[in-house]
């Protein structure tokens, strides 16, 4: 359990140096978002494609998670 | 980090609108929302300010990266040119043929014989005939897609680029939120309300140069639109003065000269921006015949003598 | 002025024309606020389980910027499904889950278990808030609901923008809280099927486990056309995480002149929790139109499991608002520490050991290809025939004596078509 929190911790450090230090000259102005502003830049487009993609794979293989949570709430695996 | 400089734009709430400015097309731009979530209100001005930098960029003559520079310096050579500025030079060719040549791309060069300050100036004759070589929107060739031009000739969005702006973002921000919405680009305006809202936007008219919203109290007219436009031609600060008679910074592009005797600005409302700008400036090229002009084509208007 | 003097030409409908033609296309329909997307997937292993899965989602604005969305799930499967017993050159009967049946396997065929089916119904509510101008803040709830299975759990989650929105971080978790009341009750670990009527070896009529989950991610805009997110998703489930259905053959060891035919066969058993971590990487780039999507995630857990996918999503589009997506997904996961095709007859049971295909080493792969259109005013539709197989080991290196003739992992070959409909307003 140690290892997995310092893991956890790890993560989340990365993600906020990423955010807040090595970005800032990485990126847009906001007013140049026409092109990310396209349904079909959304990272969460087609939501329920994917969920029942996650679905079958979540009953079909033993691995799950990564873009969401990893837990099931079904009784299929 | 919420600080403003990092949008680019300013959002504040007024009434019952969210109301975004930045500053874009040489002036303040304004987008009134009829919505009450800040998070629509936030991608909907950064929208508009996105859509703005770039027909701003794309069209303005004073870079040399864009679409009008590359025709500008073609130097005879034939350019092919993208749709949307296919839409422009077409709808620039047709005002042209129905303005019998009176509004003409093409004559933006007459202006580096002019300024415009309000002084007394004696103009130069001979570089004005000079400069008419460099003008006329029938020594181009235009087959829809691509442009030829004689070396010297250039070309200048600058009488359609603004409204054309404001049209366009307007009606891209209506069909991203279906909003009730204003956008106000330095006194061009269009309004757009949604189906079925009651709502209307109330416009004071006040100095002759600057339409705003209806907050200063100083209004010499005011309108009350739903779905429609407002553009203003003329200014009232860019003038000259030749052999004692007041002359506005509108020129005739056959003459080289400005329009005698024009109404120093002329302020149109009808449907769409680009409408309204074209129909104000055709306003100002008849002179004293402005108001029987707008008379004419029946449309509301507000002349500035 | 000479202009003036000409009669004035009425030339505004002519101008309203003009202008219309240049802003061309304008002052379409609203887009709207509230949505309701609906799809429904049909699908059919081959000779095995046939599924259909319907989802309704609704999404709508509340006053003073929050979000509502409410997901329905009804799905139904019924078909055969691997037992997790080998095949053998006998006929093979197998006690029925409840006890009070029983079901033949001819010789050399894998055993399925055809009393597999299922209706599953499950409702999530998530409700979304903003938190000043660049957070966001999510909750929700979810229940889900099959005849011998009952889940209930709550969700959490925070977003944050910086860097002019250029990046977004987000941490969210979920707990979860399930019952299992598997049909005859819940079978001893390891402990051998009876016959048909006798008494079953029962560890009670149902069983719990709980689910914690989190992901931390963090989403970066590189330039105007690409966007990368970078995500790392845990999970612990404790409590009882077997498959009460699975079961594992003990077969003759080598020695035997039956070598590898069953003896017997034993109820499965997986340990009492699971960890699982995921790191997950995106990246979507807008191409003269086009759209292109790859992504890879790294799994692994303490089952030993370890798993790769890569999946790729390219979307042309087409004119008049159609588009096409194909789409292809590769997987490959390693076997579970404790999964075994088969237990020796004569050796000492293992703690625990599961022979479920899906604890095996195998690699998947997924090829698909979705056309969308509009069909209406903020109304578009999407269809999308898939085909996904899982290719294992056919003859393991363990298998021996009888088992060397047969296909220990036949392939499993699935046909789906997932239809979708969405409407905006």
């Amino acid at each position: 359990m140690k290892r997995i929190i310092l893991l956890m911790i790890t993560a989340l450090i990365v993600a906020a140096s990423l955010a807040l230090g090595g970005c800032s000259h990485v990126g847009v102005k906001v007013w140049e978002h026409d092109i990310l502003a396209k349904p079909e830049m959304q990272l969460d487009a087609g939501a329920n494609d994917r969920a029942l993609d996650d679905h079958i794979y979540f009953s079909k293989e033993a691995s799950s998670g990564g873009r969401g949570f990893a837990g099931g709430g079904c009784g299929c695996n | 980090m919420d600080s403003e400089s990092q949008f680019g734009y300013v959002l504040n709430r007024r009434d019952d609108v969210w109301v975004a400015e930045y500053s874009a097309m040489a002036g303040p731009c304004e987008v009134h929302m009829a919505t009450d979530r800040q998070s629509e209100a936030d991608r909907l001005a950064s929208l508009a300010l996105s859509e703005t930098r770039r027909i701003e960029q794309k069209f303005s003559r004073y870079r040399d990266d864009n679409i009008v520079h590359q025709i500008n310096s073609s130097n005879g050579e034939p350019v092919a040119v993208d749709d949307e500025t296919a839409r422009l030079l077409e709808y620039a060719k047709q005002v042209h043929a129905l303005s019998e040549g009176q509004f003409d791309i093409t004559s933006g060069v007459l202006r580096r014989a002019w300024v415009f300050r309000g002084e007394v100036v004696v103009p130069d004759r001979e570089f004005i005939d000079e400069l008419l070589e460099r003008v006329g929107w029938e020594r181009v060739t235009w087959d829809g897609s691509s442009l030829t031009m004689a070396p010297g000739m250039e070309i200048d969005f600058g009488g359609i680029g603004k409204e054309y702006a404001v049209d366009k973002v307007a009606g891209m921000l209506f069909e991203q939120s279906g909003l009730s919405l204003m956008v106000n680009f330095g006194g061009d305006i269009r309004t757009i309300v949604a189906e079925g809202s009651a709502r209307s936007w109330l416009v004071g008219i006040e100095d002759p140069s600057v339409v705003k919203g209806l907050s200063g109290s100083s209004a010499v007219g005011h309108a009350e639109l739903t779905n429609g436009a407002i553009a203003t031609s003329g200014d009232t600060n860019r003038f000259c003065i030749v052999d004692g008679k007041r002359l506005g910074h509108i020129l005739n592009p056959k003459t080289g000269w400005p329009v005698a005797g024009a109404p120093r600005t002329v302020t149109v409302i009808t449907s769409t921006c680009v409408e309204a700008g074209f129909l104000a400036t055709m306003a100002v090229l008849s002179g004293a015949g402005a108001e029987a002009f707008l008379q004419a084509q029946g449309v509301k208007y507000h002349v500035i003598w | 002025m000479r202009l003036q003097l000409r009669k004035v030409a009425f030339i505004k409908p002519a101008v309203a024309a003009l202008a219309a033609a240049l802003l061309g296309g304008q002052a379409l329909p609203a887009t709207g606020q509230d949505n309701v997307e609906t799809s429904l997937l049909l699908y059919s292993e081959k000779d095995r389980v046939e599924a259909a899965e319907g989802i309704v989602n609704v999404g709508k604005m509340l006053k003073g910027d929050r979000t509502l969305n409410l997901r329905l799930t009804y799905d139904a499967l019924s078909g055969a499904s691997p037992s997790g017993a080998t095949p053998s050159s006998r006929v093979q009967t197998f006690t029925s889950p409840s006890g009070r049946g029983s079901y033949t396997i001819n010789p050399g065929e894998t055993p399925l278990d055809n009393t597999f089916h299922d209706t599953r119904f499950a409702g999530d509510i998530t409700f979304g808030q903003p938190v000043g101008r660049m957070s966001a803040l999510s909750l929700g709830a979810h229940l889900s609901s099959e005849h011998d299975y009952f889940s209930a759990g709550f969700n959490a989650g925070m977003t944050r923008d910086f860097n002019q929105r250029n990046t977004t971080v987000g941490l969210s978790g979920s707990v979860s809280f399930d019952n299992i009341n598997p049909e005859g009750g819940v079978p001893t670990a390891l402990a051998v099927m009876p016959g048909v009527g006798a008494t079953l070896p029962r560890e009670g009529s149902s069983d719990s486990k709980s689910t914690f989950d989190l992901v931390a991610g963090v989403s970066q805009i590189l330039d105007r056309k690409t966007i990368v997110r970078f995500n790392y998703s845990f999970s612990h489930a404790s409590g009882y995480l077997t498959d009460p259905y699975k079961i594992v053959s003990v077969v003759e060891p080598e020695s035997s002149a039956d070598a590898g035919e069953p003896v017997r066969y034993l109820y499965e058993s997986r340990p009492d929790s699971r960890t699982k971590h995921a790191l997950y990487g995106q990246i979507r780039r807008y191409i003269a139109g086009s759209t292109i999507d790859l992504s890879y995630r790294h799994f692994w857990d303490d089952w030993g499991v370890t798993s790769n996918t890569i999946e790729l999503f390219y979307r042309q589009k087409l004119p008049g608002g159609h588009a096409l997506q194909p789409h292809v997904r590769w997987y490959h996961q390693s076997a579970a520490d404790f999964h075994r095709v088969y237990l020796l007859d004569g050796a000492p049971t293992p703690e625990h050991a599961s022979a479920d295909y899906r604890l095996a080493r195998f690699d998947g792969l997924t090829l698909g290809l979705t056309y969308s259109l509009p069909i209406g005013e903020n109304m578009h539709l999407n269809i999308t025939p898939e085909f996904y197989t899982q290719r294992g080991d056919s003859s393991p290196p363990e298998a021996f004596g009888v088992l060397r003739q047969y296909d220990l992992f036949p392939d499993m070959d699935v046909i789906m078509v997932r239809a979708g409909f969405s409407y905006g307003f």
